[in-house]
């Protein structure tokens, strides 16, 4: 009974649960993971580091809500919540859950909701992360474990943000701000310790947490080592446990040895070849959709992720992490006989000279780059490859658009509404499109703004399963691949899943020898 | 007489090791790039991503790269980036540098101070760190490269030159071919520069080993080379991240560097030996 009351949601949970169960006797340990990055700060409100980020969402603070694994919505420190829409705004109101207590004791309730939002929107605090919620008009208490925002519009990203942007997770009324950048303060699984800069965090178990059974480890030592050989080495020297992020070469030394074992996650990163929509010949959807096809994504899987069952192909502008996207792989088959029939169709029958930009030093899209030129070579487009330090690259192709293709990773959250503003909502003067790939489409917009203003996840689904095929049918772009990110650990760390957001979830982790 | 006798053995062209050795290794290299003009074993650009990081093999000589083109092949044609390089950087810096150091030595005063001066700022900075600049300037590429390397070449041969012509003025046969009414730039052009041929094709023996080096660490560093075009130094950047599943993208072309200025430096300490005109004078 208890499990589904944990969780319940996907049969990958429960999996790990029954997993769990098993080794009930020995649930526990220390974990000690090595990660690339360290924070600049420890606050939530203050600091903008994804490091931050990763290591104190959902683990120190809370959210309201949160997303699963499967990237679902579910209730956190707020059990339900009521949307009403009101005159020229919404008023969102939440229910929170009762019987929590901070780690330093005292209890949660609506003044520590209130006094966290009214310190991220703060102009005195001047938090880098208040921006997506500048929409919100007040937040009351009703009770002590009600709360009620009031927004301006209707914007149904609203619940996303407040379960995965910075600044979300409570803190207690009346914190310090300077105080938490050094010692966080939150309702979360595990309670700080210490950290010792450019050495280690630590993070011991919150015996009172409110769920009941969790977290499993006791204690966590989060180590920093920037350099992927040395955390390699650190790992098979066993100085740590787990290395998050490896490269795929890492991943494949540890693949082979008994004593490790590798989890494939995804970067929430799709990898795309971007077009300039608007340059000759990129503006004739027949040339894009040649491109289309003359790509065999499989083959660059094979030649950049090292094992093709860690790669995903994609066929639109999302991850397959993300739940609002719909495979379009099959849109354009690998077919380079096809791909020379539409250049002759678009009037290049010979092909045509172009130049693919590659940002340095991303080695992963310079690999991509070389491959896809020699793809394209294969239809008669003879493509030379450039490659640009990153500032030149965002110089000259994303802020000049002086480019004809370029290979890049969008780095995404899940809220689709934020994903696709910026590419496809930002227009010119003129109406002609704002961003670097100069795709402009007036019906495009229309059904973005009204994604924005549907609070209905069916409907929204379908909605942005319209905008992904529409982008895909024009070829505005080519998709490759959902970047994959490899997390390598010894065989008896368990219970290691990943979030869809970039957040380290430490809260099911257990080591199977106790 | 025991002395001449020992002379003569070491300096003649036949008993002289490192000559024959270096000359060896140099013309090996030569025919390979020569070779590799008309014949490779595969495309050396053309990928086949199903054979990736093939270990040596009967098909593969020495093996697959990481997108299952053959590292035999693109060593092959690497050589000619790598030749290319030596003869392009040797040749800006010998010409320019022997004209910069004849002019110098000859006008003496405040043109010599002005021009030997100049080649010291450039001389000042490191090989590579002059290259790194240059390029950072004119934009990467091969070409470049080549103009950023044969620049740096510049002060040596022009301090290499001024220096034997200095020594060379007071010397009899200058003398007397400035008192048969000679011009200036007709005795340096007919009767110095004769002599002083040697010491400048030993040095460019050295110098040539040294642009191959700075060509390859260049490319290593994504300035010199560009995709997909094979260059040693690349080639050793690729197989970095490759190091511990396929080492033989990395042995293999940082053997053939070590072997190519191996065999330039030899063959450099060779011609010296054969060449020096001041120990030619002991033979």
């Amino acid at each position: 009974m208890r499990i589904t009351k944990w969780i319940g949601s996907t049969l990958f949970i429960i999996g790990i649960l029954i997993g769990g169960l098993t080794y009930a006797q020995s649930l526990g340990g220390t974990l000690r993971v090595a990660v690339q990055g360290e924070p600049l700060g420890l606050n939530l409100i203050l600091t903008p580091t994804a490091e931050t980020y990763q290591l104190i969402m959902y683990n120190v603070a809370e959210p309201l809500l949160r997303y699963t694994a499967g990237g679902e919505l579910t209730p956190l420190l707020a059990t339900s919540y009521e949307i009403e829409e009101i005159e020229g705004g919404t008023r969102y109101t939440f229910y929170l859950r009762s019987g929590v207590t901070f780690h330093n004791g005292e209890p949660f309730t609506a003044h520590d909701v209130k006094y966290t939002f009214d310190s991220l929107l703060d102009p005195a605090i001047a938090s880098p992360n208040a921006a997506p919620f500048s929409f919100l008009r007040g937040i009351e208490i009703l009770n002590d474990l009600t709360v009620r925002f009031v927004a301006e519009g209707k914007a149904a990203p609203f619940l996303g943000y407040l379960a995965s942007n910075k600044g979300a997770g409570i803190i207690p009324a009346g914190s310090d701000m300077e105080a938490l950048k050094t010692h966080p303060i939150g309702t979360g699984p595990f309670a700080f310790v210490e950290w010792v800069p450019g050495d280690h965090l630590t993070l011991v178990k919150n015996s009172h947490y409110w769920e009941e059974g969790s977290p499993y480890l006791d204690e966590v030592i989060v180590k920093f080592i920037p350099d992927q050989a040395v955390s390699l080495a650190a790992l098979l020297a066993g100085d740590v446990d787990m290395v998050d992020k490896m490269v795929s070469e890492n991943a494949l030394v540890l693949e082979s040895d008994p004593r490790f074992k590798v989890v494939a996650g995804s970067m929430n990163t799709p990898q795309l070849l971007a077009i300039n929509n608007a340059r000759p010949p990129f503006d004739n959807v027949l040339v894009r959709r040649a491109l289309c096809y003359a790509i065999d994504r499989n083959e660059i899987i094979a030649g950049t992720v090292a094992r093709p069952k860690w790669g995903t192909p994609i066929g639109s502008h999302m991850s397959p992490l993300n739940p609002f996207y719909v495979d379009l792989v099959g849109m354009y088959p690998h077919d380079p006989d096809r791909a020379r029939q539409l250049l002759t169709q678009a009037g290049y029958p010979d092909g045509f000279q172009t130049t693919l930009y590659l940002p340095q030093p991303f080695e992963f899209h310079i690999r991509t780059g070389e491959i896809i030129a020699d793809q394209l070579r294969e239809v008669g487009i003879d493509c030379s490859l450039q490659v640009l330090e990153w500032g030149q690259w965002i110089e000259r192709v994303y802020s000049q658009w002086d480019y004809d293709l370029t290979v890049i990773g969008h780095d995404q959250g899940v809220e689709p509404a934020v994903n696709f503003t910026k590419p496809f909502e930002r227009v010119q003067a003129n109406g002609s499109s704002g961003y670097y790939f100069q795709y402009s489409n007036p019906f495009l917009r229309e059904l973005l703004a009204r994604g924005r203003e549907t609070f209905d996840t069916a409907e929204r689904k379908t909605i942005y399963a319209m905008v992904q095929t529409i982008i895909a049918s024009d070829a505005m772009a080519v998709w490759i691949q959902d970047i994959p990110q490899f997390e390598g650990m010894r065989s008896e760390v368990m219970g290691y899943r990943q979030l869809p957001i970039y957040v380290l979830d430490l809260a099911r982790l257990y080591m199977s020898d106790g | 007489m025991t002395r001449t006798r020992h002379s003569r053995r070491v300096r003649s062209p036949r008993r002289n090791a490192s000559f024959i050795i270096g000359a060896v290794i140099v013309g090996l290299i030569a025919l390979t790039a020569c070779v590799s003009l008309c014949y490779t074993p595969y495309d050396p650009i053309k990928m086949a991503i199903e054979d990736r990081l093939q270990s040596p093999s009967s098909a593969h000589l020495l093996g697959t790269d990481q997108y299952g083109r053959d590292i035999l092949s693109r060593i092959m044609q690497g050589t000619q980036n790598s030749i290319l390089v030596g003869v392009v950087a040797v040749g800006i810096g010998m010409s320019l540098g022997v004209l910069l150091g004849l002019w110098a030595a000859f006008s003496s005063g405040w043109v010599d101070e002005a021009v030997m001066r100049t080649m010291d700022v450039i001389y000042a900075f490191p090989a590579i760190l002059n290259a790194i600049l240059l390029v950072a300037i004119l934009g990467p590429g091969i070409i470049n490269a080549m103009i950023a390397i044969g620049i740096h070449n510049v002060p040596i041969f022009a301090r290499l030159t001024r220096g034997s012509v200095l020594r060379a003025r007071e010397e009899e046969y200058v003398l007397a071919a400035y008192s048969l009414g000679r011009r200036r730039w007709a005795v340096a052009w007919r009767h110095i520069l004769p002599n002083i041929l040697s010491s400048l094709i030993v040095q460019g023996t050295i110098q040539f080993a040294v642009a191959i080096l700075a060509e390859a660490a260049l490319s290593y560093l994504g300035l010199g080379t560009q995709l997909p075009y094979p260059s040693w130094g690349r080639m050793l950047r690729e197989a970095q991240t490759f190091m511990r599943l396929a080492p033989g993208l990395a042995i293999f072309p940082g053997l053939a560097i070590a072997f190519s200025v191996l065999g330039l430096n030899l063959l450099g300490d060779g011609l010296r030996d054969l060449l020096d005109p001041r120990l030619r004078g002991a033979v």
